[in-house]
């Protein structure tokens, strides 16, 4: 992504409102029942997916990042409870609507046009089947042209920097963790969907496969024509790939806008605080500041701003009153009633370390 | 910091045998090489950084240099003092007791270092009462509770009388770090403790880490496969970075030089995987061979990172590096390419059937 433009909101690139949206989530919360009372894990959350585009969703743990994922698909385990609309708008075809959907449309949906990987390829794949049997049933369940299916696979394993002979042989241990999380990308592509989305698909990985399934996701987009939505806790590694990053902060969406406007002009304190937390090679350890105070509880919701108790900048509005998500640019929004005051009061050095010797 | 070091790790070598299961009854069971004739010196007061992807040896050899894995060959001392000669036959200066209440580590999951069903005062009073047994009850307490009060665990009669379920994953590991301060050891071992906390966490938690190094007076070999943490908290306290590969330590030297000045191609390529936020010169070539580590059970002969390395030529293949100082004694670096007179550079290239992107 080095050729990205600095210069941020001020070109001709399509808006938001403009876009051809694949995926949109309207409105949609997810809540668990406890012993305690009841606690949301997601709330009332509107994001568009546009199709083409690389999605990444980064928030901390709990943040709700993995409900909003598994929500898309209504994947969301018992005894969690999906509310809102999730809308799916095939490229040809009438829309569906997934949290209505029913069971056999469901079916079809989840691997043939709106996949899943999950993180931790061990768990998502049986250990005692090897990984052509994999391939083989995805595609019989779904009574595609095994054949067919088999001969894309391979070349699919081949673009992952895979040997098809030898991953197709192996059980699911034989592999590296790397290349069980790449055999486990390319089944999720075996029936061509048209998007992707990715639950921290390297985050068990080093440093260097981590990177280079970064770059792998890169070319493959291209190569078939895919949309993908990638959920993950680190924001420098997603920036390289993602076009537009949405932020979630407990359970929240705070914040959706371009990388760009989210890396230079981000216009919520959190977002900001995360910037600055992040360890850099290139940035010097001073201007590193971790983010005071703790996460809020998910059963006692607050009134206010979710962040108000940890953000430098509230007031009296912030804590009763909740900001909702507001226009900053044409392709950026933010749920914060300052985020002016955040962009020039939370600074960010963006400078590489200037080194004496 | 003292000339003398604190602990010191001489040619150590560490293997094991693997494939002993069901399936290889008749054959030999083949032998790992983990760490691979490692020396490295830690000194008082010091922070090093273990950097290197997994299976690269370098929770071994963490292990080795707090005594709790004997070396197959080689030596480990403290303070001069061998510590396997201590332990076997009691020899030497230094009891091997204090040589294990000395060195000690924190995991990566601080949830297995605390009992699930101990009240976190139990957890912290336990191993104070071993070490220290002429301290008071209400001694022993105190100290703990101002610890607590001096990581953020405040009011601490309240965090002590929690159990481990009870707090957050930030705090658990606060606990653990404390739980072993408490014993006052000279060297920690933190074993990735920072790579299961939030990203928002763990800078928190470094600077915590050198915080009490500060007061502990202690040392630390920090694990990581994450070299930006690494270099922040290397940085931060002045200390060294040390890259594993394959068993080996193939780079080592002051954080400043290996993270801007790296020698080894193998350092070179994580710090281009090292994703940066504001990186306006972001080269998106991949600079390695192949992506796919190879079998630590199968180590190439030569260098063992000419398989992947971009860099490599034929005597790269045939004959192993040793050491190359690269700015000074103190940057080292197990790759020809430090030489400038080396006949690497008269070396043929690598043939085109090792070429870019080839499938084992």
């Amino acid at each position: 992504m080095s050729d990205r433009a600095r210069t941020v909101g001020t070109d001709d690139r399509p808006t938001d409102a403009d876009r051809d949206a694949v995926l949109v989530a309207e409105d949609v919360s997810v809540s668990f029942t406890l012993d305690r009372g009841k606690s949301d894990v997601l709330r009332d959350v509107d994001l568009q997916v546009f199709r083409g585009e690389t999605l990444a969703l980064v928030g901390e743990s709990g943040s709700g990042k993995s409900m909003l994922a598994s929500a898309f698909l209504d994947a969301v385990e018992e005894p969690g409870v999906t509310t809102g609309d999730v809308t799916y708008y095939p490229e040809d075809g009438d829309p569906v609507s997934v949290l209505e959907a029913d069971e056999e449309r469901l079916k079809s949906l989840r691997w043939g046009e709106v996949s899943m990987v999950f993180q931790g390829a061990m768990s998502s794949f049986n250990p005692v089947m090897t990984i052509r049997e994999h391939f083989r049933e995805t595609l019989e369940e779904h009574d595609a042209d095994v054949r067919a299916g088999m001969e894309r696979a391979r070349r699919i394993l081949e673009d992952l920097y895979l040997d098809p002979d030898r991953v197709l042989d192996s059980h699911p241990h034989e592999l590296s963790g790397g290349m069980s999380q790449r055999a486990l990308i390319g089944l999720s592509m075996v029936l061509e969907p048209e998007v992707l989305v990715m639950d921290e698909p390297t985050s068990a990985l080093d440093l260097l496969m981590q990177r280079a399934i970064i770059e792998l996701l890169e070319r493959l987009r291209e190569e078939y024509d895919l949309t993908i939505v990638v959920i993950s806790h680190d924001l420098p590694l997603v920036s390289e790939l993602a076009d537009r990053i949405g932020v979630l902060y407990a359970f929240e969406l705070v914040e959706t806008a371009t990388t760009d406007e989210i890396l230079y002009e981000s216009g919520h304190p959190y977002t900001r605080a995360l910037l600055r937390t992040t360890p850099s090679l290139h940035r010097p350890v001073s201007e590193m500041q971790p983010i005071e105070g703790s996460k809020p509880d998910p059963v006692e919701r607050l009134a206010g701003c979710s962040y108000a108790e940890r953000c430098p900048l509230a007031d009296s509005q912030c804590v009763s009153e909740d900001p909702d998500l507001v226009e900053l640019g044409p392709t950026h929004r933010a749920a914060c009633f300052h985020s002016d005051r955040a962009r020039t009061e939370i600074t960010i050095d963006q400078a590489a370390e200037v080194t004496d010797d | 910091m003292t000339d003398d070091p604190l602990v010191s790790l001489d040619d150590v070598s560490v293997e094991f045998t693997s494939g002993e299961g069901m399936l290889d009854l008749f054959s030999e069971p083949e032998r790992v090489r983990a760490v691979d004739g490692v020396s490295l010196d830690l000194y008082e007061n010091e922070t090093v950084a273990l950097v290197g992807e997994s299976g690269c040896g370098k929770s071994t050899l963490g292990r080795t240099a707090i005594g709790v894995q004997r070396p197959t060959s080689g030596t480990v001392s403290f303070r001069g003092q061998d510590v396997w000669a201590a332990k076997d036959d009691g020899t030497g200066s230094i009891p091997f007791e204090q040589i294990r209440r000395s060195l000690q580590m924190i995991h990566q999951d601080p949830s297995s270092s605390l009992n699930p069903n101990q009240r976190i005062l139990t957890s912290l009073d336990l191993p104070v009462e071993r070490w220290y047994p002429d301290l008071t009850r209400e001694e022993r307490h105190r100290r703990i509770y101002s610890l607590l009060e001096h990581v953020g665990l405040d009011p601490a009669s309240d965090f002590a009388n929690r159990f481990p379920h009870q707090l957050s994953g930030g705090e658990q590991q606060r606990v653990a770090l404390i739980r072993t301060l408490l014993i006052n050891p000279e060297l920690i071992l933190a074993d990735e403790a920072i790579s299961a906390l939030d990203v928002s966490l763990r800078v928190e938690m470094m600077d915590l880490m050198l915080e009490l190094q500060d007061i502990f007076q202690t040392s630390y070999i920090f694990i990581s496969h994450n070299l930006a943490n690494a270099k922040y908290i290397t940085e931060k306290s002045g200390g060294r970075i040390a890259v594993m590969y394959l068993g080996k330590v193939v780079e080592v030297g002051p954080v400043s030089e290996v993270v801007e000045n790296p020698s080894h191609p193998y350092t070179q390529a994580l710090k281009w995987a090292t994703p940066e936020l504001y990186d306006d010169e972001s080269d998106s070539e991949f600079p390695l061979r192949r992506i796919d580590v190879p079998d630590p059970d199968d180590t190439p002969a030569g260098c063992r990172f000419h398989p992947r390395c971009g860099e490599a030529r034929e005597v790269c293949r045939a004959r192993e590096p040793t050491q190359y100082p690269v700015n000074g004694d103190e940057h080292t670096t197990r790759c020809y390419r430090a030489d400038e007179s080396h006949e690497y550079w008269q070396s043929e290239e690598l043939s085109a059937a090792d070429d870019w992107e080839v499938f084992d």
